[in-house]
């Protein structure tokens, strides 16, 4: 049958058709209230956006404000925002309950008694500052700058704490991120300076994924929904796991491989890829620093392209598909069709990986470096339907006033022995600290809850314990953690709700800039009232850092002789504090391009549009950022230069934007890492693990462990407060295939022993065919503890715990009692009906460095058994002495610094408040 | 303002919306030769869904011109049309709410009606079996990827009210309408008494009878069976056949007992 495509009509959306409310009508928005059903009772809502603070996608959110109790009923997706547009996971509505969470610290804390001990007492604002100020001023004044550390989980913002503490001189920014991406970071930095993937998976043909961006992962919510439009439009999705994730339920192909194997796997598509030239060669001719590679490789050969290629192609050519399947555990028909995929995807091919294989093993940033060399060879970088490096993506703003780099450098977060590191060995302070490598007076913990969440929990707890060690303790938290237990002040920080960030991450092939603010400080100043801090609107004397770190700033310098107090005071009137008002006015009137035009259009100034709207379209359809033409005077070799300046690429006699690298373009063989020693790992290659499969004591009780999966709807250790979430998710079992639970023994619901290098803990078995034969796995996130009843954490989430110093380094954790019904001003606490608050694993887990990432290398050589007598569910029993031990063992594979040059740190690597050059100087 | 004209996304939805266009043609062209059990809400399942239909069609200003089958196709191909060019003109709001009442529409207003409406038709009239079968899988194939009903392993709880299932109150509705599990047509009731001049309904002296009640009650039985394979054989709305054939298997039962009124 014909069909007449006229008679098909054509609708005109009409005004009042939106998934979301318009946001004419933000101000002034009725719907009737759920709950009461079947009565219709109308509420006046003011909507006012922020963003979330759960993960790091900064997904839009939209509080809804009843003008009548003045409160916050509800949060749902911003359909403004570019990047989540409108659509959130159930951790972003969840924020409610964060919000208003019995439980919650709603005043500023000092402990009473010994750290640990769990006495505290109220104090003001202005007793925290003056005493945390006056600290720190004597620190810098007797010029122990670095003795200040700023140890950051969640940032959550993007420069305001860069700015900070160059304001401060002190090179003090230590991040998480050697627990969690720093391995991913190296692979794809040795490409090309940028650490980081931004896939376009809306336009991609063929996806291929490391990790769980279905269900969670980085930039989850924004990325699910952008694979799910490809999946619909036909594109083929493969996963790499060797959990049945939810992502890896959804995909193609699931690839199952043993753990630490990923890269030989991708390097055997590589070889096939070569083999059937599927390659696109004027990319590469033009892209990749083929000339460099081919006299640093293969020296002998003719210089030409040509040459190079052959190069690559016996480079690889054991990488043969019987290889890895033998190897990777995946049968070899599978992996072919994947690089089939690959290979008729072209340059619509688009990839990820984060976490997973590159946080799991020694050598595990390979695995990044092996999965870009697949967007390399297919030329799909950059590409509509590729994969871009994430700055070309990501926007960053310019800050108001930013004071000059500092010229420290703290080998407390920066020691010789990694010089390659992508960031700080924050999780080697314990093990630096009892070396004598220097002591920490004043101890910033923001977000951040290093005792539950980094290796080694209890030497964390011995070094926080030690104030020769850590002077004076600071936790500025959202909410009770394990570490917050530790702390001299307990600063009670706002959530998405409650504070001011600004933020811009590569979710798609375009940019954006979020604006997180207080809603409820945004709906009395529409309201006609005048707010001076945050606080006096949020729950109780809740606060944000931005505000925080501003008035610290004048307590540590009061009379601005320091010099810092200037950075931080009003352009209008210098006698006071530069306001939020101020700074970010500052920023949104004068370095987002096109802000100003879209406010003006709306009769806004570019404050009053981010206030609005809360996040601003910067560009969209941004392809192939790196052939952008750039201005040079000079082009010498593969750079383009300005006054000398390295400013881009030379391709083919043109300057060019390139990429970050230090020849501009994408390194295969990089030099830099040739120079500092480490020749054979200097390009895309497989590194054997130290939990490779080989090495395992198979037939007998070894196994391999994973620790550190995400649930989708938990977040760390931040989610504790959130009942809905806690509803939702409160166990994680350790997954055993059947045919390993078989020979060990294991049924479902049974208590297990799991052994370490450096201790034990004991959690119940689930026989499950979602986990590869040989590998076991635990969730991340559940097994909360605390130390006092009503104190230290969220009863909704925690286990009550006796934490035992058994002495010699030995201590236990045994729990009292699971998740109970507690009395509180929210009834649903006496609703609770889950028990089982998890076991914390990551105590068991001794320190894992990666020479050359620095990445602590997470998954685990494991012994299991069932619990013996006397184990009871949740023992964590641990001897900090092994730990130690390990840690020297791992050091011994480094290769410390001066590099070439006396360098400590390759120049061109990215780092944190990076200091000057001068500083780089050993 | 950006646009993408190559989105794939679109690309699919305009494909979609050909789909509907033909299941839109082949109603129409079976109506105009029709002279039974009309191809709308009301007629087959005795529901009006008039205020509903409004509610949904309004937001798009558009004004049906009947409630019957081809109409509401015609509406749901463009939407089908709206979400593409929602893609393309970088409207996604647009795009996935077009998306989404599409689905709706087929869920709440369409598939459990029109599917045995087309399969009953084209059991009963050869000249439109293959038009009619035609569009019936049209609507099963949409139905697969739209996913109004698929089937729930386990944990139906709340799903529906007590009393109830995907069609509605399970108390007895007649042999006039769905609810019992098979739309009667003229044809049929006029084979099953071997009277040509019989309309669709049945008499309580046909009931009355215990060998037409077993030759009757066969009919569901078979209906049963038929509704069963059907659930098989479609993912995306097996919940809604599965339901059916309950009722049929209920009817069924009623029938051989002398407890169903005409």
């Amino acid at each position: 049958m014909t069909i007449d495509p006229n008679a098909i009509p054509r609708l005109i959306p009409g005004s009042a058709l939106t998934n979301f409310p318009p946001p004419d009508r933000w101000d002034d928005w009725e719907e009737y209230d759920a709950r009461a059903w079947p009565e219709k009772v109308k509420h006046e809502y003011r909507l006012v956006p922020t963003t979330c603070f759960n993960c790091e996608s900064a997904c839009g959110l939209l509080a809804y404000i009843d003008k009548e109790s003045n409160e916050i009923r509800k949060f749902e997706g911003n359909p403004a925002h570019p990047g989540s547009r409108g659509r959130n996971c159930a951790k972003g509505p969840a924020t409610l309950n964060q919000v208003y969470d019995p439980e919650r610290i709603l005043h500023p804390l000092k402990r009473k008694g010994p750290r640990g001990s769990g006495e505290w007492e109220q104090v003001s604002w202005e007793q925290a500052l003056s005493d945390i100020g006056a600290r720190m001023n004597k620190a810098i004044v007797e010029g122990r700058n670095d003795e200040i550390m700023y140890h950051v989980g969640r940032p959550g913002e993007d420069g305001f704490m860069d700015r900070t503490l160059k304001a401060w001189k002190v090179d003090g920014h230590n991040s998480h991120t050697n627990i969690c991406s720093s391995g991913a970071r190296v692979g794809y930095a040795m490409w090309m300076q940028h650490d980081r993937p931004s896939a376009d998976f809306a336009n991609a043909r063929f996806i291929l994924l490391l990790s769980s961006h279905l269900e969670t992962g980085h930039y989850f919510n924004p990325h699910a929904q952008r694979i799910m439009e490809a999946k619909r439009a036909g594109a083929k999705l493969a996963t790499i796991d060797p959990r049945l994730s939810n992502t890896a339920s959804m995909s193609d192909y699931w690839l199952s491989t043993w753990p630490g194997t990923e890269a030989a796997l991708l390097l055997a598509i590589a070889n096939l890829l070569l083999e059937w030239d599927a390659v696109d060669h004027d990319f590469i001719r033009r892209w990749v620093n083929w000339e460099d590679s081919l006299r640093a490789r293969f020296p002998d050969r003719e210089p030409t392209y040509e040459a190079f290629v052959e190069g690559l192609k016996e480079t690889y050519r054991g990488y043969t598909l019987e290889y890895a399947a033998e190897e990777c555990g995946v049968p070899a028909t599978k992996i072919e069709a994947v690089a089939k995929g690959i290979a008729e995807a072209g340059d619509r091919f688009a990839s990820h990986t984060w976490r997973g294989a590159n946080s799991g093993n020694l050598g595990g940033w390979q695995v990044a470096r092996c999965l870009w060399f697949l967007q390399v060879l297919t030329g799909s970088v950059g590409t509509k339907g590729g994969t871009s490096p994430n700055t070309h993506a990501k926007f960053k703003p310019a800050h108001w006033n930013m004071p000059p780099p500092h010229s420290r450098w703290n080998e407390l977060l920066w020691p010789a022995e990694y010089p390659f590191s992508h960031h700080e060995l924050s999780y080697l302070l314990p093990y630096f600290l009892r070396e004598g490598r220097g002591k920490v007076d004043v101890y910033f913990s923001r977000v951040y809850n290093p005792v539950w969440t980094n290796p080694d929990g209890f030497s964390w707890i011995e070094a926080l314990t030690d104030e020769d060690k850590v002077g004076m303790h600071v936790a500025l938290t959202p909410t009770w953690s394990e570490t917050a237990q530790y702390a001299d002040y307990v600063l009670p920080m706002g959530v998405s709700a409650e504070r001011h960030d600004t933020h811009s991450y590569a979710t798609h092939a375009g940019q954006w800039l979020g604006f997180r603010q207080p809603v409820m400080r945004v709906a009395a100043e529409r309201a006609g009232h005048t707010v001076d801090r945050s606080h006096e609107t949020n729950p109780g004397e809740v606060w944000e850092e931005t505000e925080f770190w501003i008035d610290l700033s004048w307590k540590v310098d009061p009379d601005g002789s320091l010099g810092i107090r200037k950075w931080f005071e009003s352009p209008n009137d210098p006698s006071r504090p530069v306001s939020v008002d101020e700074y970010y006015g500052w920023m949104f009137e004068n370095s987002v391009p096109g802000l100003p035009e879209k406010a003006a259009a709306e009769g806004l100034n570019p404050l009053e549009y981010m206030r609005k709207y809360g996040a601003v379209e910067i560009s969209k359809d941004l392809y192939e950022v790196h052939e952008q033409p750039v201005d040079a005077d000079e082009l010498r070799g593969t750079i383009a230069y300005k006054n000398g300046n390295a400013v881009g690429a030379a391709v083919e006699g043109v300057a060019k934007k390139g990429f970050g690298s230090p020849s501009k373009k994408l390194e295969w063989h990089s030099q830099t890492m040739e120079d500092w020693g480490w020749r054979e790992e200097a390009i895309p290659t497989y590194l054997k693990s130290h939990v490779n499969w080989r090495d395992l004591d198979l037939g007998g009780n070894e196994r391999i462990l994973l620790p550190i999966f995400r649930l989708p709807t938990l977040i760390h250790t931040r989610s504790g407060n959130a009942k809905y979430l806690y509803e939702i998710s409160h166990g994680h079992p350790l997954w055993v295939n059947p045919r390993d639970a078989d020979e060990l023994g294991f049924e479902t619901g049974q208590m297990v022993r799991i052994t370490t290098d450096s201790g034990f803990f004991v959690m119940r078995a689930w026989r499950t065919e979602g986990i590869r034969p040989g590998v076991v796995a635990a969730s991340h996130h559940l097994g909360r503890w605390r130390l006092s009843e009503e104190h230290g954490n969220e009863r909704w989430s925690s286990a009550l715990v006796d934490v035992e110093q058994l002495g010699d380094g030995k201590w236990r954790l045994r729990q009292m009692k699971g998740i109970e019904p507690f009395t509180s001003d929210d009834p649903d606490s006496e609703r609770i009906w889950w028990r089982d608050a998890g076991v914390n694993q990551n105590l068991a887990f001794p320190p894992h460095p990666d020479p050359i990432s620095g990445m602590h290398a997470w998954h685990q050589r494991v012994r299991l058994q069932l619990a013996a007598p006397g184990d009871r569910y949740g023992d964590v029993v641990v001897d900090t002495e092994k730990s130690f031990a390990v840690y020297k063992e791992w050091l011994k594979l480094t290769k410390p610094g001066p590099g070439p040059g006396n360098l400590r740190r390759p120049l061109w690597l990215n780092r944190p408040v990076k200091p000057t050059p001068d500083a780089y100087q050993a | 303002m950006h646009t993408k004209p190559e989105s794939v996304a679109a690309d699919t939805a305009e494909q979609e919306a050909g789909a509907w266009a033909g299941v839109a043609a082949a109603a129409d062209a079976i109506l105009s030769e029709w002279d039974d059990v009309p191809p709308s809400e009301a007629a087959v399942t005795g529901f009006d869904p008039g205020t509903d239909l409004e509610r949904r069609t309004t937001p798009w200003t558009y004004s049906l011109r009947s409630h019957g089958l081809g109409e509401l196709c015609r509406f749901a191909a463009g939407l089908a049309l709206v979400e593409a060019d929602g893609w393309r003109t970088d409207h996604p709001q647009l795009a996935t709410r077009a998306y989404e009442d599409r689905r709706f529409l087929l869920s709440d207003r369409l598939l459990h009606w029109a599917v045995p409406w087309l399969d009953m038709v084209g059991r009963c009239s050869t000249p439109h079996r293959e038009l009619a079968h035609g569009a019936r899988d049209q609507l099963l194939d949409l139905a697969d990827v739209l996913r109004p009903a698929p089937l729930l392993v386990e944990g139906k709880e709340g799903l529906h009210l007590p009393g109830e299932d995907s069609f509605g109150s399970l108390a007895d509705s007649g042999l006039g309408v769905l609810g019992c599990g098979v739309l009667l047509l003229r044809a049929t009731v006029r084979s099953l008494t071997a009277d040509p001049g019989r309309t669709r309904s049945l008499t309580d002296d046909d009931l009355a009878d215990p060998e037409f009640r077993e030759t009757f009650a066969v009919l569901f039985d078979v209906a049963a069976g038929r509704w069963k394979a059907l659930a098989g054989r479609h993912e995306g709305s097996a919940q809604l056949w599965l339901d059916l054939g309950e009722r049929a298997n209920a009817t069924a039962a009623r029938v051989r007992a002398g407890t169903i009124s005409s």
